[in-house]
């Protein structure tokens, strides 16, 4: 497979006159995992949004490989994992599973507790933790070959954080993984590179003094 | 969305049969029934969280809807003609 690069330019969103994206360049190869940080209401989901095609902003460049795409979802391309729930109610999970696993992973996923205990049942059936995990892992081990995933870290127990880290990683080795939370320590430590968005643009992160720089932060933890 | 459709084919069948709409108009109620769920799927909060499954699958959400109301049409038509057939048996023997 070849290396895809999937690249973010120029994106321009404006909600009710007030300019949230302006300066935006991202881009993300299969192989690695970006880390994307910033403030509450400074534009982390909406570019997320804007990328997956589900958002439509005042201008934007997506590519892929250099080629144009409207909408990253089209041909499954690009998989993004929203803040809230989005698997449907009433189908059960294993059939949910079977459409959305990419085959290569089929066997990692099938093999996890979560699933191994509830394949057989509907997800409005979960609590919404288990509920939660379950989403979030069918995103990572989806066919896309990029991943967005928007605060998959918030509402998941410490151990749960660290087994995402690792399933993060080992997809990357063969798909792009833009990652975002606030929790970002963890996104510090899963993400091969970091990149904050600040006053509507976004700013290479090259170590982490540089987000007490930005005031993202006052001191690392 | 299969319950609705699956309630307008029997209404549209029962007046279709009691003779106080022709197939034309039976067609053009349910091609309004078509833009009622759809409207109601797209501004229902559920629905639109749900898209992002079908999405992040690799499915079209336009292409579902051609797909699924096509063959509720197509099943339809083919029922409307089978009962039209079974009516003209009866009336037969």
């Amino acid at each position: 497979m070849g290396q895809y690069i999937l690249k973010t330019d120029s994106v321009h969103l404006e909600f009710d006159g007030r300019k949230i994206l302006q300066d935006i360049y991202l881009d993300c190869r299969q192989g690695e995992v970006v880390g994307l940080l910033g403030r509450n209401g400074c534009g982390k989901s909406s570019l997320l949004r804007v990328i997956f095609g589900s958002l439509k902003p005042t201008y934007k460049h997506v590519s892929i490989d250099d080629k144009h795409i409207y909408k990253g979802y089209d041909d499954g391309r690009v998989a993004y994992l929203p803040q809230h729930n989005y698997l449907p109610q009433n189908i059960k999970i294993q059939s949910l599973a079977g459409t959305i696993i990419d085959p290569q992973f089929t066997d990692e996923f099938t093999s996890l507790s979560i699933y191994q205990d509830h394949h057989h049942k509907k997800p409005g059936q979960l609590s919404g933790g288990e509920l939660r995990q379950l989403e979030t892992l069918m995103c990572i081990y989806s066919r896309a070959d990029f991943i967005l995933l928007d605060e998959p870290f918030t509402h998941v127990s410490p151990v749960q954080a660290e087994m995402f880290k690792g399933i993060i990683r080992k997809c990357a080795k063969v798909k792009g993984i833009i990652v975002t939370d606030h929790q970002y320590y963890n996104i510090l430590d899963v993400a091969d590179r970091i990149v904050l968005i600040t006053d509507g643009s976004t700013k290479a992160i090259n170590n982490p003094d540089d987000l007490i720089r930005y005031r993202y932060i006052s001191h690392i933890i | 969305m299969l319950l609705w459709c699956m309630t307008i084919n029997m209404i549209c069948i029962y007046y279709l049969f009691r003779g106080e709409v022709n197939i034309v108009e039976s067609y053009i109620f349910k091609i309004m029934s078509y833009g009622l769920i759809i409207g109601f799927r797209y501004y229902n909060y559920n629905s639109t969280k749900t898209f992002f499954y079908f999405r992040n699958a690799g499915y079209g959400i336009d292409r579902l809807y051609l797909y699924a109301l096509t063959c509720d049409a197509l099943a339809y038509g083919i029922l409307l003609s089978l009962l039209k057939l079974v009516k003209y048996w009866v009336s037969i023997f």
